[in-house]
This record gives structure tokens, sequence and C-alpha cells, in this order.
């Protein structure tokens, strides 16, 4: 039963693996057997015995009961309403719809009165495009555009690409503030500005710049007219 | 007299099969008389605490003695009564872990088995025997229980690799690699006295 022989790797523990072999053998109290045998002949196996306990259906289903009645609260007193959302990424704005309907609309006007001018003939058409037919447009009516929310206007704008470029740079305080402009109430609020402080010395050194460049422009005019006179 | 000197001679194979058999007590008596102190001292390394290692053995005593069936020939008895006695260990092992995790107070009896402070301990005191061995055994229940087994059942108890795989129905490299771990593991504890 005992194998005392080391090996390799018993080696390294030699020490410890000696202390614990050395360790005092704990021996059964001298009334163990007859404490077991008074046991077995009384069956006195209560301990020994595993004690099972029997299947219990409100232990084992209490506390899936308790998370399916929390789902069950969760979904009917969950606030709000799934048929009545709409998710605004999937569907189309509204002003932008209602003015691409109106210029449609006014288009097919314009149409279906020159061909009916063209053909003299009215062709029935679908239910949908019946409406059409009832507005006719003449050439001098005007045409009312509906407020649009959003204007631009195109003298107090500037196109982004010339700005960036440089070109139309000369620009007034209320063009500048039309660059960050926002907001429908356009006439009421002319936007914010950005107040540039005009710097001394860069226009001074510009100045000198342009001066000097001329100057060397006269001086090559000068130089080429004395040419043509030689 | 005669049959008890006949019994005696028979190895634990064939007194459990006598008393598997023709329910002969004294067979299993014998048997009792063998295995008692062996497993008095493996439960004791292993849960620390002699009444309740004393109940094990008992118990496990009772567990042979009721479910003599339910061993087959082709094991070992020391290995049968070893797990045997292995698993109430471990059961007693979860009861007091699971009594420590609700109760209020933690002075639970395993509170007192814990190792005492390392520098507590001067060398000189260390190198006394008694204490020495009451340090390794504090030490010893400082291990993890599974490699806590192993070890007891390798160091303590001298059983080979094979019957301690089948005690605890591993295969022999776990079992190795399990007393390895055990070993480092207690040394680690130990290392006031192996100092190396």
């Amino acid at each position: 039963m005992g194998i005392n022989i080391y090996n390799d790797e018993e080696k390294k523990y030699s020490k410890l693996i000696e202390d614990l072999k050395e360790l005092p053998k704990i021996n059964a109290p001298d009334n163990f057997e007859f404490q077991l045998m008074t046991r077995i002949q009384n069956k006195n196996f209560e301990n020994a015995k595993e004690l099972k306990e029997p299947f219990n259906f409100i232990k084992f289903f209490a506390p899936s009961a308790v998370v399916v009645s929390v789902i069950i609260l969760f979904f009917i007193f969950l606030p709000g309403n799934d048929t009545q959302y709409e998710n605004p990424l999937m569907s189309d704005p509204s002003q932008i719809t209602s003015q691409i309907d109106h210029k449609s609309n006014l288009a097919e006007d314009v149409n279906s009165q020159k061909v009916s001018e063209d053909n003299n003939v009215t062709e029935p058409k679908g239910p949908l495009s019946s409406k059409a037919y009832n507005v006719t447009v003449n050439p001098n009516d005007a045409v009312v555009r509906p407020n649009e929310k959003y204007p631009i206007f195109r003298n107090r704008s500037i196109a982004l690409d010339d700005y960036i470029s440089g070109e139309n740079q000369k620009r007034n305080s209320l063009q500048r503030g039309n660059v960050v402009k926002s907001g429908d109430a356009a006439p009421e609020f002319d936007g914010f500005f950005y107040r540039e402080e005009p710097d001394q010395k860069t226009i001074e050194k510009y100045r000198s710049m342009m001066d000097s460049v001329k100057r060397a422009q006269a001086k090559a005019d000068s130089l080429k007219r004395a040419k043509k006179v030689e | 007299m005669a049959l008890n000197r006949n019994l005696t001679d028979l190895t634990d194979e064939e007194l459990i099969k006598e008393f598997q058999v023709s329910n002969t007590l004294d067979a299993y008596e014998i048997l009792v008389k063998r295995y008692k102190d062996p497993l008095m001292n493996f439960v004791f390394r292993f849960v620390g605490d002699r009444d309740a290692c004393t109940d094990i053995v008992q118990d496990t005593m009772i567990k042979f003695y009721l479910n003599k069936d339910s061993y087959r020939e082709f094991a070992k008895f020391s290995t049968w009564i070893y797990t045997i006695a292995g698993n109430l260990a471990k059961n007693e092992l979860k009861r007091r872990k699971r009594r420590n995790l609700f109760s209020i107070d933690n002075s639970d009896d395993e509170r007192s088995f814990q190792i005492e402070d390392k520098s507590f301990l001067a060398p000189d005191r260390a190198a006394d025997s008694e204490i020495k061995n009451e340090i390794i055994q504090r030490a010893l229940l400082k291990v993890k229980p599974i490699y806590r087994e192993v070890v007891i059942l390798r160091d303590i108890q001298g059983l080979s690799y094979e019957e301690i795989a089948e005690i605890t129905a591993l295969s022999i490299g776990t079992v190795k690699s399990r007393i390895n771990r055990g070993r480092t593991q207690l040394q680690k504890l130990l290392k006031n006295i192996y100092k190396e």
C-alpha cells in the first residue's frame, strides 16, 4: 500500500514529504468500535444516511415564477405606445415633402394645361390626378409659393467655395454675419458677427509691399519706354 | 475462535466478500479494526477537527455496513473505503463553508485553524517538533481541498498514484499535477521552515 521511493519530482519536496510522513498518527478513540456497534445494533443510521429532500415544486418553481411575473409586469406597464411611434430617420421630412408635392402639382397643372390646349381633349385620368385638372393656371397668373421655412437670401449669402478660394473677399459686415446665420426669422435676427480687429502693423506691411511692387512696376515700365525710344 | 483466526488471515477483499455473502459481522468488525485508524488519520488531516473526524469515520463505517453490496470485486477495498470517507469529509467541509457564509458572527471553529503569522514564530520555536507538526497541520488546512486530499493520501497515508487516482476518480496525470501543486502551496505556506 505504501510507496516510499522518491522520484525526481519528489526530491524537490523531500524535506516537506519527510515531515508529512513524520506527523503523528491520529488513532480512533478507544470506544470507537463499541459506539459503532451500538449504533448498528440500535439501527441509529441518521447521520450516515443521505437525507435526500423530496422534490419541492414550490422551491423549484418559485424563482422562475418571480422572473416570469416581473417580465409580464414590465411589458404591461411599459410606458409609451409602439404603434404611435414613428422613426424620424426612416420617414421623409414633412416640410420637404409638402414643398415637393406643391411643386409637382404646379408642374402637373402647367403640363396638363398645355396638353389640353394642344389637343382640346380632356382625358380623365386616375382618381388621384383628377384634382389637377380642376385647377387652371394662366400664364399671367401669379403663382403663390408657400412660405419657405428656411429662406436663403442670395444677396446676403456667399458661396462657400468662393470664400475659401479667396474670391469675393469684399464683403461688408452684414454679409459676414450671414455666413453663420440660421433660423427661420431671418429679418429679425441677423446672425452672429465675428468682428475682426484690423492689425495696423499688418496693414502697413502689406501697404509697403504693394508700394514696392508698384515702384518696381513703374521702373520696369520706364525702362521699357526708354528701350522703345532708343 | 478458529473462525476468527481464519478471518484475520483473510485479505480485505476476501473479508468483504465474506461479509457480503454470509453477512458475517466478524468480517465487518475486522475490516473496521483495520481501517479505523488510517481513516481517522486521513480525515483528521483533511478536516482538522478531531470530533468531526470521529463522526465522519463512524459514518463511513456505517455507510460501509449499509451499502456493502455496492462494493464491486474489481476495486480494492481500501480505495473504496477511502472514497467514502473522502466524500463525507468533503461534505463536512462544504457544510462548514455554508455555515460560515450564513453565520452572523464569524466565530466558527475553522477560524481557529488559520495559520499563524509567520513572523510570530521564532526559529528556535519552529524547530520544536510538536510546534512544527502543528504548523504543518495548520498549513495543510490552508491548502485547497482538491490538492490537500491528494497530498494527504500520497505523503501522509502513503498510497500509490494508482490508488489515489482510483479514490479520487481522476487520471494519474491529474493526480500527479495536483500533488505537485499541493506541495508547492504547502511549501509556500511553510517557507519559514523550509528556507532554501
